[in-house]
Order: C-alpha cells, then structure tokens, then sequence
C-alpha cells in the first residue's frame, strides 16, 4: 500500500480537522463527524485513525490544556500538515475530474 | 468529579494503551464519560465506556509487545546470565551444597519412582486384563483351592456357556526343565507351553510375525533377547530348534516377540503351541476370556459340581478367580506369576519418596536463602538504580536456571551409574523408559526449584532497599521460617532414622527366631504322583490309580531302606500357606463354629521335623489310621479353648458331621511357626491322613545330598518316565519367605542415608552462614578476652535449639509410623529406647560436626583479620 493512499475514513478526519481548526482532538473529531457527516463512530476509531494518518505525516499533534472535565489529562490537538494537505487536494480533483468526465445522463 | 467509570475497564484500557497515547486517549475517554453521564445517566455511560474500551483494543492503540519500556532485555539477560554464573561460583560452598542437595533428591525419588511405578503398572499393559479369569478347584472341602484346568481334568466344554469368548491352557516350566537344543548345543530358557488363543489374552507384542503363527504346530516363538542368545545377529525366522523335557519336537521359529517388559508377572523366553504334542507332564492352569457382561456369581452357580463326575474329584467344587487382581492378593498360586506384588510395600516406599523429595525441597530453599542473604546488599544497590522486581525476580530466575540444568545433568549421568547398582543389591528387573524417566527428573528438579524460587521471591520482595545498603539485613539473623524449615527438615530425618532402625531390627528378630522345628537337611518332592488326567475312560482311571498304589509302596520301601535317608513324611511342610481353614468348635460349649487352621500330618512328620510334645502322643501307625477321628491341637488352640485336660474335650467340625461324629484331641504340641513369622502362632489342628498324591518331605543325614538326590532322582523317573525332577530344600523356601522384608529394610537403610547427608548438608549450610554474619561479633569477643572455647560454645548453642525441637517433633512421628508398619507382624520387636537415644546422639554428632568446622575455623581465625571483614 503507498504511503500516500488515503482511506474514506481518512479523508473524512482529515477533513474535520481542517475544520475544526484548532479545537481538533478526538473527541472533537467524533462529534464533528457526527454532525457534519452523520457518522457516529466509536472513539477508538478516530483515534485509531489519527495515529495513523499521523505516521503517514498528514497531521501532527501537540499537547492542549488538561482539565479537570477530563480528568486532569490533556488533550492531544491535530493539525492538518502541507502534504496533509496536498494529499486532501489530490484526492479531491481525482474525483472532479472522474465527475467531469462522466456524461449526465449517464447517472439515472 | 462526580462518578468515576467502571474502575476494571479503567485499569484495563491503562494497561494496554501505548504510552505515547494514554493521556490524551484516556482524557478524551474521561471527558466522553463526563457528558453521557449527564445525559444518558452513569449506567448507560458505564456500558458505553466499557464498549469504548474494548474498542479502543485496536492496532493502533495498543503498546507494542515488548513493553513501553525502552530497556533492552536481551542485554539485561545476557548480564544476569553472567552475574548469576559469577555469583554461583563465588558462593562455591552453597552453591555445591545445593546442586548435591537437588541431584541427591531427584535421584532417590527416581528410583523410587521407577519400581512403584513398575509395580503398580503391572500386567495393565494387556487391555483385556479385566476380563481374564482363572479356572480354580477345591478338591474337597478340607482342600485349599488351587488353579486347575478343568479341560483338563474335567473335560469341560466352555462353548456351552456363552459368556466365556476364550479360553487359555497353560503349562509353565522353569529355566531349564525343557531345554533348546541347537546343533547339538543345549540353551536354559523359560517355556511356556500355551494354546493358540495365547494372543488373545495377552498384549506381548511381535518383532516379526503374527499371533496367528501359533495355530501351526510346526512353529514356535521366542523373545528378542532369546533369539540374539541363540543366533546372535542372524536371522532366527525360520530355523529349526529342538526342544527336550517331557516332550521332545523340533519346531520351525515362526516369529520373534518383543522381551517381555519387566511390568509382566510372568516372564518367559519360548512360546510353544500345546496342540503340536499330545501330552504335557507339568499340570496346567487355565485361563478364561470371558464377555464384558460377565456375571462371576452366576457362572460359578452354574458350574459349582461340573467336576464331580472325575472318580478323584468326588466332593470337588469349581469358581473361578480374576486374574488381575492375584498380583497384590496373592490367594492362589497361578503359573503366569513369577513375583508376587505387595501394597504395603508400595504405600511405604511412595510415602519415603514423598518425605524425600520434602527434605530436598526443605534443604535447598534454605541454601538458597543463605544464598540470597549474602547478596542482599547487591540487591539494595540495583533497587536504588530503579530495578524493578521483575528484574530482581528474573535474576533470581536465571540463577536458578543454572542449578536446574546442572541438576538435570548429573542426575542423568548418576542414574546412569547408580541403577545397575540399585537393581543389583535389591534383586529387582525394571524395564527402563528414557522418555517418562526424563518427565519423572524434570517433573521432580522443577517441582523443587519452582518452590524455593517462589519462596525467595517472596523473600527478595521484602527487602528493604535501604536497609539492606546500610547492611541491616545481611546482620539479620536468619529468618524464623527457615530455622523452622531446618528443623523441621531435621525432624523428618530423625523418623526415618529411628523407623529404619526398627524396621532393621524386626526383619533380623524374624529371621532369627526360633522357629520351633528342624529345617535343616529337608529335603521337598513336589507331586511324585499326579492326578490322572481325563483323556482317559473311567477304567483307564481307576488303573492308574491301582498302578499308582503299587508304584508308592515301592517307593516308600525304598525310602526308608536307604541309610542316608533319617526320615520321610507326607505331611504339609509348615511354609506360609499350607495350613488351611475349617469351622472348628469344643463340643459342649454355646460357641460358634469358628475358623481354624488345619493341617494334615502322617506319624512320621513329628519325628522329622522335631516337634516337642507336650502332653498325650503323636500319632502312630500301630494305633491310628488315617482320617480317624483324631486330632493333635497346639498349644495356642489349647488356650484358644481353654482345653485343662484333653482326656475330657473334644472337638467338633461342621463340615465332616458336625457333633454327632466329634474329633478326640489324642496330644498337644508345643508351638511351632507353621505360618510367616510375621503372624502369631495360632490355633493349629493337626490331622492323620495319608494319600499317596501328596508331597513328600524327606530328611537327609548331614553331608549325604550328594548320595541321597540321584537315588530320588532315579527313583522318581522310575514312577514318572519321561518328567522333570523337581526338589527344594525346605530351609531354602523358608529363607524365600523373607526376602521381601530383607529387600525393604535394604531400601529403607538406603534411603535413611540419604535423608540424613541432605539433612546435614543443609545444617552444614546454616553454620557457614552463621558463623560469617557473626565473623565480627567473634573477633570483637576475642579482643575482649573470649577463649576458644567460649566461642564454640557460644557458636553451638544457637544450632542446639532446632536439633532439640527437630528430634521433640521427629521422634513421636516415628513412634506412630513404626507402630502402624509393625501392626504387620504379630511377633514383634520392642520399641526399645537405646534405639531413640542412639539416634539422638547420631544426630547431635553429625550436626556438632557440620556446625564445629565453622565454628572452629571462625574461632581460630586472627581478630584482626575479622574486624577489618568487610
């Protein structure tokens, strides 16, 4: 599998951390995901997800402010990297270009 | 916050989370709780919390399996792989001790292991064992039963009842009664003359063939070893061997068996058909297959009087026996039984491997305290440098790794050298199975190892990282639990020492005692006339039978013209389980019949076998005849009675008339040991009959043998032309009733030993470590003005104490085993206390030993040597 294969799943966090700007941590990104795309999704999955799209180098994290809501522990924040990114743009006119070519009346 | 979730769920998700990711992961989890809690309620939130949980067990979440520890554990090990090493060859003295302890341990619980194993695993290697019967007689009420073919003597047709499959006859001859002859070379061997239903009762598996091979009567089988004594490595398939006995035939080897496996009762070399010659001279037993719904009681209802129609065997009844069972109750002597088992012996032997393989366990977790002592500063640093107790405990583990490999080596190689050895001394023949012999090492080395570690875990868990810098816990004294062990461990040695003593002195009290008759020069005959077989018509019977009348009075003139012979009888020899049961009572009395021991005599046994006679006669011939109404009684039956005057009492016995014909009692014998001397002398009856069947005891003037067996010998082919000559001399067979006690009280002698040199070694341990905590201690004394003298007695006093109580909790122990054991025997020893007090001094003596060496060199040593210690 290349590295720049990017899942539907993947994408779609990807995504909500672009849109979630700097508010992106994994509960956030569940409840994004729930609004915005009518998933609802365990959090071992987001942060299953997250890991992974960060090894692949699209996001990176940092530490946030730990609260007393969370138990004392601190949140871990995502940001959305350039080849995060490229990768996002990539994928986005793949599928433009694919709905370009496809006649209308093709699709019934 | 208000609620917290499930705690189990928490730990769960913190031990298997990554590091890395446990914080935000786990505030995310807290934070989602945190709301669905005010939302749903906190018991849908704890079940939702539970699913995150074990949906957050994924790949990308979990810490990968070499911990989230960055150690690198291959290194750490290579370390205490050397550390360890080095530590074992530092404390030489500790480490020797308890490699000697293990291998000592292991070795004598393996060779325990391997004989009851051999015992109790006896014949189960053949899978229809169960369902194997032995056709039994009981000649006339006043006979013993004894193992008989009934198609033999009775002709009887077992295809008339359905429930018997198969049917076995068997004739057995000893080592060289039939001999194997190979060009012109005759070979010793065992024979067992059997049917071609052979196979089918027994598992003996074949090298080459098939069990089908013994229907032609052209062919014989012999075992493996067999096979290679008389071809060496050639092929034996298929060459002629003759055989010569009672019969003589040349047969074709048709097939090699495996040797018969030392778990057999039976052993044997050759296995020739039945069929392929008319006649055997040896009486044969018989053997039943019967069906899986086999009813004994119903069977046996059925065929109780099948045996009467034979004129010799009027009053006969038939049962049968299991077969399996014969091994530990030996009730009837069957052929395929070379050695009987015993159960008793069996419990005592596993109950010694047991506190054997106690005292090692005891022996070496004590050494490997004293080990660990002596390291505990080490142990302190490392906890300082943030070892964990893993990695305490891993050490420790690979340290005892080290003994346990080494154990297993040398025990291997001991065995190799001790088990000829043992099996020689105890006259035993154990197959050996390298593979379950190796379970049997490992099993028991490990089962020690894994104990002492986890008592020194517990141990090495208790240390205090600080205290045990400071040197605090290296000047402990030794723990409680561990003098406690050792004296306890010193009082399991004290019981075996004072049981096998005991045990030693009753199996010599019994070999010793006077056993109340002449045993020298008797010679016994067995079965100079046999019984007639059925392959004969009725008048062909009754010849013999005049023939045989005309041949015994040949043979008794013959006897007694001979000067070397002093005497003869036909009296039952007085061995172990020749005297029978009869329902016996005192006429007159309001008693039941009760069970007594009778025997049957002719005059002569009074004279030949020296019996003192103590009122009224013997019988004789110019009075009595045989089977009269008259007895001779002992004087245990006289008691048993409470008979004052034998003019007056007489004796009444429910099978032969009951009160109507009584016995008068016509003299009374002093007592003799008719049984095994383990067994009192009980009330004997003694009967004057005379049949011509039975063995002849026949006693020889001193030095005359030589003369005295070629003239029987002659005489006996004469009467049986064609049959082996078989003699015993009775003081052997009486020696025979003794082996086994000889043989125990040989392994409980060795065993002993061995329990006290691990004892001793682990006393021997203990003082090392004492006198090295107290190396300052005594240099100071010295200083101060102490004497030699004072120090050793000051040494010595703390090792006193558990000897004291070790011999307090060893000594009752004992008392009530040998008891038990000697509940066995009703002539027996007196539980002596020089016995105990000899122990007891043994015991401070060894100990004194073990202790004073390092007593002695701590006291020598220069004070200002031992201040500077350190």
């Amino acid at each position: 599998m290349s590295k720049e294969h990017l899942g539907e799943f993947e994408e779609l966090v990807l995504l909500m951390i672009m849109l979630l700007k700097e508010e992106a941590y994994g509960l956030a990104i569940r409840e994004a995901l729930k609004t915005h795309a009518n998933r609802v999704v365990a959090i071992g999955a987001v942060h299953g997800t997250v890991n992974r799209l960060e090894k692949k180098g699209f996001i990176e994290s940092h530490f946030g402010e730990a609260s007393d809501l969370r138990g004392g522990r601190r949140k871990r924040l995502f940001t959305i990297t350039a080849e995060g990114k490229t990768i996002l743009e990539k994928s986005r006119d793949a599928k433009v270009s694919l709905w370009g070519k496809i006649p209308e009346l093709s699709i019934q | 916050m208000a609620n917290q979730p499930p705690k189990l769920f928490l730990k769960f998700f913190r031990w298997y989370c990554h590091p890395n990711l446990l914080a935000p992961v786990e505030g995310d989890l807290m934070e989602l709780y945190g709301e669905r809690e005010k939302t749903l309620g906190k018991r849908r939130a704890d079940w939702l919390f539970i699913k995150d949980t074990l949906l957050l067990f994924r790949k990308d979440i979990i810490k990968s399996a070499a911990g989230g520890r960055k150690l690198n554990y291959l290194s750490m090990i290579k370390s205490y792989l050397k550390t360890s090493l080095r530590s074992i060859f530092r404390n030489r003295i500790v480490s020797t001790a308890s490699i000697l302890c293990l291998v000592l341990g292991t070795l004598c619980f393996q060779l325990i292991y391997l004989w009851v194993d051999n015992e109790v695993k006896t014949n189960t290697f053949h899978h229809k064992i169960d369902r194997i019967y032995a056709t039994v007689v009981t000649s006339n009420p006043m006979s013993k039963p004894r193992a008989m073919s009934w198609s033999t003597f009775f002709k009887f047709d077992y295809r008339e009842h359905s429930e018997i499959e198969s049917k076995l006859t068997v004739h057995a001859y000893d080592d060289g009664e039939i001999k194997i002859r190979l060009n012109a070379r005759e070979y010793l061997g065992k024979v067992l003359v059997v049917d071609s239903t052979f196979f089918e009762f027994f598992d003996f598996p074949f090298i080459d063939g098939v069990p089908g091979v013994l229907k032609d009567p052209s062919k014989i089988l012999v075992t493996k070893s067999y096979a290679k004594r008389l071809f060496g490595d050639n092929l034996a398939v298929g060459k002629v061997i003759e055989i010569n006995g009672d019969n003589y035939g040349r047969y074709v080897i048709g097939g090699i068996l495996k040797d018969v496996p030392s778990t057999s009762s039976t052993q044997f070399d050759v296995l020739v058909p039945r069929h392929s010659q008319s006649f055997w001279g040896r009486s044969p037993d018989e053997y039943l297959l019967v069906k899986e719904q086999f009813n004994v009681a119903a069977f046996e209802d059925r065929v109780r009087e099948s045996g009467r129609t034979h004129p010799q065997f009027k009053e006969s009844t038939l049962s049968v026996t299991p077969f399996h069972e014969m091994y530990f109750d030996k009730t009837i002597q069957l052929n395929l039984y070379d050695k009987y088992g015993n159960r008793n012996h069996v419990k005592t032997l596993s109950i010694i491997a047991g506190l054997i393989l106690l005292i090692c366990g005891l022996s070496f977790s004590n050494l490997q305290t004293i080990h660990q002592l002596e390291g505990s500063k080490k142990i302190g640093i490392k906890q300082v440098n943030g070892a964990t107790s893993f990695d305490l405990c891993l050490e420790m583990i690979i340290g005892r790794m080290y003994f346990l490999i080494a154990t297993l080596l040398l025990v291997f190689l001991a065995l190799e050298l001790v088990y000829p050895f043992y099996l020689d001394v105890l006259d035993l023949k154990i197959d050996r199975n390298p593979v379950l012999e190796f379970k049997a090492i490992a099993s028991a080395s490990s089962l020690i190892v894994l104990l002492s570690t986890i008592v020194s875990a517990a141990q090495l868990l208790r240390i205090n990282a600080i205290r045990s810098i400071k040197g605090l816990t290296s000047n402990f004294k030794i723990p409680k639990a561990q003098r406690f062990i050792t004296a306890s461990q010193f009082g399991i040695t004290t019981a075996l020492v004072i049981t096998s003593t005991f045990m030693y002195l009753q199996v010599e009290f019994m070999t010793e005692e006077n056993i109340g008759f002449e045993k020298e020069n008797v010679l016994i005959i067995n079965s100079v006339f046999s019984d007639v077989p059925s392959n004969k018509t009725d008048e062909e019977k009754i010849k013999e039978w005049e023939n045989q009348k005309s041949n015994y009075k040949v043979l008794v003139n013959q006897l007694s013209s001979n000067p070397n012979i002093s005497g003869f009888t036909q009296g039952e020899p007085p061995l172990d389980g020749m005297a029978y049961e009869m329902p016996w009572k005192k006429m007159g009395s309001q008693d039941e019949y009760t069970s007594k021991k009778i025997m049957t005599v002719d005059p002569d046994y009074f004279r030949l076998l020296d019996l003192k006679l103590l009122e009224g006669r013997f019988f004789s011939d110019s009075i009595d005849k045989s089977r009269q109404n008259k007895v001779i009684v002992n004087e245990a039956a006289m008691s048993f009675w409470g008979i004052e005057n034998i003019g007056e009492a007489k004796l009444a016995n429910s099978y032969w008339g009951g009160e109507e014909e009584p016995y008068t009692i016509v003299g009374v014998v002093e007592d003799f040991h008719f049984e095994h001397l383990s067994k009192t002398v009980e009330p004997l009856i003694l009967l004057y009959m005379k049949d011509a069947e039975r063995d002849f005891m026949i006693k020889i003037a001193e030095g005359k043998e030589k003369e005295v067996l070629p003239f029987i010998e002659n005489i006996y082919s004469e009467i049986n032309p064609g049959s082996i000559f078989n003699y015993h001399f009775l003081e052997e067979r009486l020696s025979t009733q003794y082996v086994r006690e000889r043989m125990l009280s040989k392994i409980y002698f060795f065993f002993t030993v061995i329990g006290v040199l691990l004892s001793v070694i682990s006393l021997f341990a203990f003082a090392l470590y004492e006198t090295k905590r107290r190396t300052k201690e005594i240099g100071i004394r010295k200083i101060s003005g102490a004497s030699i003298t004072n120090i050793l007695k000051k040494l010595g006093q703390s090792f006193i104490k558990p000897i004291a109580l070790s011999y307090l909790i060893g000594a009752p122990i004992a008392t009530l085993f040998i008891r038990w054991w000697l509940d066995n025997y009703s002539n027996r020893i007196e539980l002596t206390p020089s016995v105990y007090l000899i122990t007891l001094v043994l015991l401070v003596l060894m100990a004194g030993i073990a202790v004073i060496w390092q007593s002695w060199k701590a006291a020598i040593a220069n004070p200002v040597d031992t201040l500077r210690h350190e």
